[in-house]
């Protein structure tokens, strides 16, 4: 890594730019096939009831309906392929037997020759329902007696507790102990795109293709073909461009992709579904909110000895990411501070909500929200600076992640709250402090980590492929799944430079299919540029290890000897033993007669860690005490990534995730009455909008991980992590009042005043 | 009945008789449409013909001596920019006209739309009902005007029957030392949304004395309202800070707000108290008190 990078650490122009900025890119709520029939699904109005009888004649008879499928129709998946599972084994549930449990939960669905006759078509579908009683609040539903939402006997989806050290012991060793109960809202992805747009087409060959903006298509591809019982080979996901995922696109969308491939499998064409705004709010998942229970023991000096965390996550009608999300939570919780003692339990709950599942964070935004704010408690009463507390405790280089066993191998934490203090102007925050009118200022400030990938939690495999041509330039074959983010041009990246190439030489394709792919877990967990980068780093360096050998023998010279460097393989000591890259590939290729050979490295396998990202956010806000109304103004976070490959991207990434974590904090949240969800629009649901958003400073911080390709690790995940709590905390700064309740509302804050 | 929006006619009526014929002969499943922000968002099933205005020359502001006239169909992008509107106590149309919706929307939405949507949040009628503005109607017998107040019935619903429409709205003109403001409150940070309670007043002086009083609120009734009460206290008086307090307070007991999804009644209330004062002291300032 001593040697000058030239490719790595660029912001080189992402290759999709043009296509996107002048509206050529194809996502997937453009996409057209052939003979396409456009799908509409009807949604049960009701939280939790019995489906007794569908009758769709009268659809069927509508002339430009071409078929009609139900939930009695459609293939029940209750396996699990290969990831965290519920306490009883049981994984997603899609559209699993006929009971309704979230108002939203689709029923059936029909494939028409245009939208209109689709829509039409469901005011012709008559259900009988039975309904049965709901229960909407995640503590009444772990209740005795609690309607039970699913098969077993309680309403609990997953449960863990894990304990390190003797919690009671590091509390009574304590001085102080502080206890606190925080709730956090129900966010949702609000993609550009809609969530949902599919086109599932088994017209052709008896295979079935499924172009969606998915995630993790090669995970995609194992669930339709258990779903449908095809062989793995038979099924093909292609995912066009994608207007943002955020994690609302992990796996399949909830009746989506089945739905439309029954339609596809009875009317014998293609079918494409896409949902609309209010779908997308109703009907896909969001942040799992939680209620957190904190009970903290800390000595005078402010050692954090003991750490008790208890957690109830409402899940919704559905098990989507109950054990996951937990489990992050549980890990981000157990791992930031170096306490002796932690307990953690985590209830994850049915009710009769709308579905949760996986969102940028992933339980992390919300047990970060508690743990600063709390932190930020404890720093006020014992009188010590809140910066120095966190530098105080927190778990960093070479110590022991008790979870996995491994060790810290880089660790920016100390880096990136001093950088952004610096530019924050920490010190002179007292100084700056305004009184004027009805407005006050305050400041504060939180940390944070998260990690690249998942591999001790869930099999996380990155494969790539890297094939030279005649001519020298590469073609890079990978799964990874770019939502907008950007991981595609990053993995170019760590190719060309790899291989000693301009990046204009290596090209990969706008999006995968995995025909032409090898599985890659997909697109989470902040993974790709670590794990992918390290599949694509491995197959680079098999492929020039496999040209310099070709090169040897050509040149009758030592491997060893040989360097590649503007186009020229050549001998370090004597440049004049050289050949041109693309004379001896195109020799190989084609003129050898006796030889044909492609030069080409290929890499499966998993990533060796999960490196933990570290981060820090400085907040100053305005409190209007007249209203509630708070006003950022001024933001300054910084992240450590290991290595920038890119640093615009990475840049973007912190920006764009500060900005949801800013609307977390303050104005969004799903609004649910009676399991209905009350404000599934823009209008009603409010994201910080360009306008709205402070300039944000965005400081990357890099300490390199020894495993990572060029020393990278994640960010995109760990961007909002601490958004809310540093703002709740700037907020009790400026006015003396601390809101436990997401968002920070400022009817609430008007109220606590 | 069908569950899509789909009117099978589009009519583009020549004069102010043909409008209101057409409107009259669908009984009720005919829509007036501008600039079609809100029509074309919530799509009515009910709706069998649109009927588009834009051949009836209703998009002018025209200043004259006994104040300004503006036409239903003038875009809101144009009241913002109105040389016209720059000046006290008119100013606060634009400055409202501002707060509302986005640039998008602005260069589409129209002053009739807004006011003929008849939304308990909108922000336009405040500002219009404290400049004492009126609406001109025209139906099947002619024309008709009446004060912008009573143009409300209830959330969603107006005066005009069948066969109406709006044509214009007439603001008169103002002495000297009149001051006017229009506050808007929203959820934080945003600037883009609708009023959790909006608010305007108007001050007309002689000498020190509040010569004419009008106070105007939003988002805290079926319709926007006046506060009498307030009306009441400021009139005659010296300004001070105990009397633009007790004014607001008294507009705050006028409000009759609901518990929604946006904010509480008791938020709204307490709100309307701190925008009335906002108000009041901005019209004042205004006019140098």
């Amino acid at each position: 890594m001593t040697d000058k990078l030239s490719v790595v650490g660029k912001s080189v122009t992402r290759f999709d730019a043009v296509d996107k900025v002048t509206g050529k890119a194809k996502y997937g709520i453009d996409l057209k096939v052939e003979g396409m029939l456009y799908g509409k699904i009807l949604r049960s109005p009701y939280p939790h009831a019995r489906v007794i009888k569908i009758d769709t004649r009268r659809a069927e008879n509508h002339p430009r309906v071409r078929a009609v499928t139900t939930i009695n129709d459609v293939p029940k998946i209750t396996g699990a392929i290969g990831h965290l599972m519920t306490q009883e084994g049981r994984d997603h549930l899609y559209l699993h037997d006929n009971i309704v449990r979230f108002i939203g939960d689709p029923i059936a669905a029909v494939a028409a020759d245009d939208l209109e006759a689709a829509q039409d078509a469901l005011s012709l579908i008559h259900v009988e329902y039975e309904e049965l009683p709901a229960v909407f609040d995640p503590v009444e539903a772990m209740k005795d007696g609690a309607p039970v939402i699913h098969t077993e006997d309680n309403n609990i989806a997953f449960h863990v507790l894990k304990e390190i050290g003797e919690l009671d012991q590091g509390l009574e060793e304590t001085d102080h102990v502080f206890e606190e109960r925080y709730y956090t809202s129900k966010q949702k992805h609000a993609t550009m795109e809609p969530t949902s747009s599919c086109v599932a087409d088994y017209s052709q060959n008896g295979r079935l293709s499924v172009y969606s903006s998915t995630q993790r298509p090669h995970v995609s591809k194992l669930y339709l073909a258990k779903a449908f019982d095809l062989p793995v080979s038979k099924v093909r996901i292609i995912k066009p461009y994608t207007g943002g995922a955020f994690g609302g696109r992990d796996y399949l969308i909830h009746g989506l992709e089945i739905m439309c491939t029954s339609l596809s499998m009875k009317s014998g064409s293609p079918v494409k579904i896409s949902f609309t705004r209010e779908e997308d709010f109703i009907a896909t998942e969001a942040r799992h909110p939680f209620i957190i229970d904190l009970r903290f023991g800390v000595t005078d000096d402010g050692i954090l000895k003991a750490m008790e965390m208890k957690c109830v996550m409402d899940v919704g009608g559905y098990g989507a990411h109950a054990a996951g999300v937990m489990t992050n939570a549980l890990t981000k919780g157990v791992l930031i501070y170096k306490c002796p003692n932690i307990t953690f339990e985590g209830h994850s709950v049915y009710t009769n909500k709308a579905l949760c599942g996986a969102y940028r964070g992933y339980g992390n935004p919300q047990i970060n929200f508690a743990i600063e704010s709390l932190m930020d408690q404890i720093a006020e009463k014992l009188g010590i600076d809140a910066v120095e507390l966190r530098l105080k405790n927190y778990r960093g280089l070479n110590e022991l992640d008790p979870l996995s066993g491994q060790r810290i191998e880089s660790d920016g934490m100390t880096e990136c709250i001093e950088k952004a203090a610096e530019k924050f102007d920490w010190i002179g925050r007292e100084k700056r402090k305004v009184a004027n009118g009805t407005k006050r200022t305050g400041t504060g400030m939180c940390c944070l980590i998260h990690h690249s990938g998942g591999r001790f939690a869930i099999p996380d495999p990155a494969a790539a492929t890297v094939m030279f041509n005649s001519d020298g330039s590469v073609n890079l074959v990978t799964a990874a799944a770019d939502e907008g983010q950007g991981n595609r041009t990053v993995l170019a990246q760590i190719a060309a430079e790899t291989l000693g190439l301009d990046y204009e030489q290596v090209s990969i394709s706008s999006e995968p299919d995995t025909d032409m792919t090898p599985f890659d877990s997909g697109t989470h967990g902040s993974r790709q540029t670590y794990a992918g980068g390290i599949a694509v780093k491995r197959a680079a360096e098999k492929a020039k290890d496999k040209l310099l050998d070709l090169a040897a023998q050509h040149l009758e010279a030592r491997k060893d000897d040989l360097r590649i460097g503007d186009g020229f393989i050549f001998h370090v000591d004597n440049p004049s033993i050289n050949i041109l890259v693309s004379d001896l590939l195109t020799a190989l290729q084609f003129e050898d007669l006796s030889k044909g050979i492609q030069v080409m490295g290929t890499s499966t396998g998993v990533a060796p860690a999960v490196p933990t990202i570290y981060g820090a956010n400085f907040a100053e806000v305005e409190v209007d005490m007249a209203t509630g109304e708070v006003r950022i103004l001024k933001f300054v976070c910084a992240f450590d990534v290991g290595k920038a490959i890119n640093p615009a991207h990475v840049e973007g990434q912190i920006i764009g995730g500060e900005v949801t974590g800013m609307g977390y904090a303050l104005t969004e949240g799903l609004i649910t009455k009676d399991g209905k969800i009350m404000n599934p629009n823009f209008g009603d649901y409010r994201m910080l909008r360009a306008c709205d958003v402070p300039k944000i400073d965005a400081i990357i911080v890099e300490s390199p991980e020894p495993s990572g390709p060029f020393g990278a690790k994640g960010v995109g995940e760990a961007t909002n992590a601490g958004t809310a709590a540093v703002i709740a905390n700037a907020i009790y700064d400026a006015v003396g009042v601390r809101i436990e309740d997401l968002p920070l509302s400022q009817e609430k804050i008007l109220h606590s005043l | 009945m069908r569950n899509i929006f789909r009117p099978s006619e589009f009519r583009r009526p020549k004069d102010l008789h043909e409008t209101s014929w057409i409107l009259s002969s669908f009984e009720g499943r005919a829509r007036v449409v501008a600039g079609g922000t809100e029509l074309l968002v919530h799509k009515p099933l009910d709706v069998d013909c649109l009927v588009g205005l834009s051949k009836l020359d209703l998009d002018y502001i025209r200043n004259g001596r006994a104040g300004i006239t503006i036409g239903a169909g003038t875009t809101l992008v144009k009241i913002e920019e109105s040389e016209a509107l720059s000046v006290e106590p008119y100013r606060i149309l634009r400055e409202a006209t501002r707060l509302l919706a986005t640039p998008t929307i602005r260069n589409t939405a129209t002053i009739g739309g807004n006011i003929c949507n008849a939304s308990p949040a909108v922000d336009l009628p405040p500002a219009l009902m404290v400049l004492d503005a009126k609406v001109i109607i025209s139906g099947l017998e002619g024309t008709r005007e009446i004060p912008i107040a009573d143009f409300f019935e209830g959330v969603k619903k107006t005066v005009l029957s069948d066969d109406e429409f709006m044509v214009e709205v007439k603001i008169p003109a103002f002495p000297e030392n009149t001051g006017a403001s229009f506050q808007k409150l929203r959820h934080h940070q945003t600037s883009i949304d609708i009023a959790i309670v909006n608010a305007a007043a108007r001050l007309s002086f002689a000498g020190d004395t509040v010569k004419e009083a009008k106070v105007a609120m939003g988002s805290v009734a079926a319709t926007p309202i006046y506060s009498k009460k307030a009306e009441e206290i400021l009139k005659g008086k010296i300004l001070d800070v105990d009397i633009v307090k007790r004014a607001a307070e008294a507009a705050s007991g006028e409000a009759k707000p609901i518990d929604d999804i946006r904010a509480s009644a008791g938020y709204r209330k307490r709100m309307v108290t701190v925008l009335v004062e906002r108000a009041l002291e901005e019209s004042a300032r205004r006019c140098g008190k």
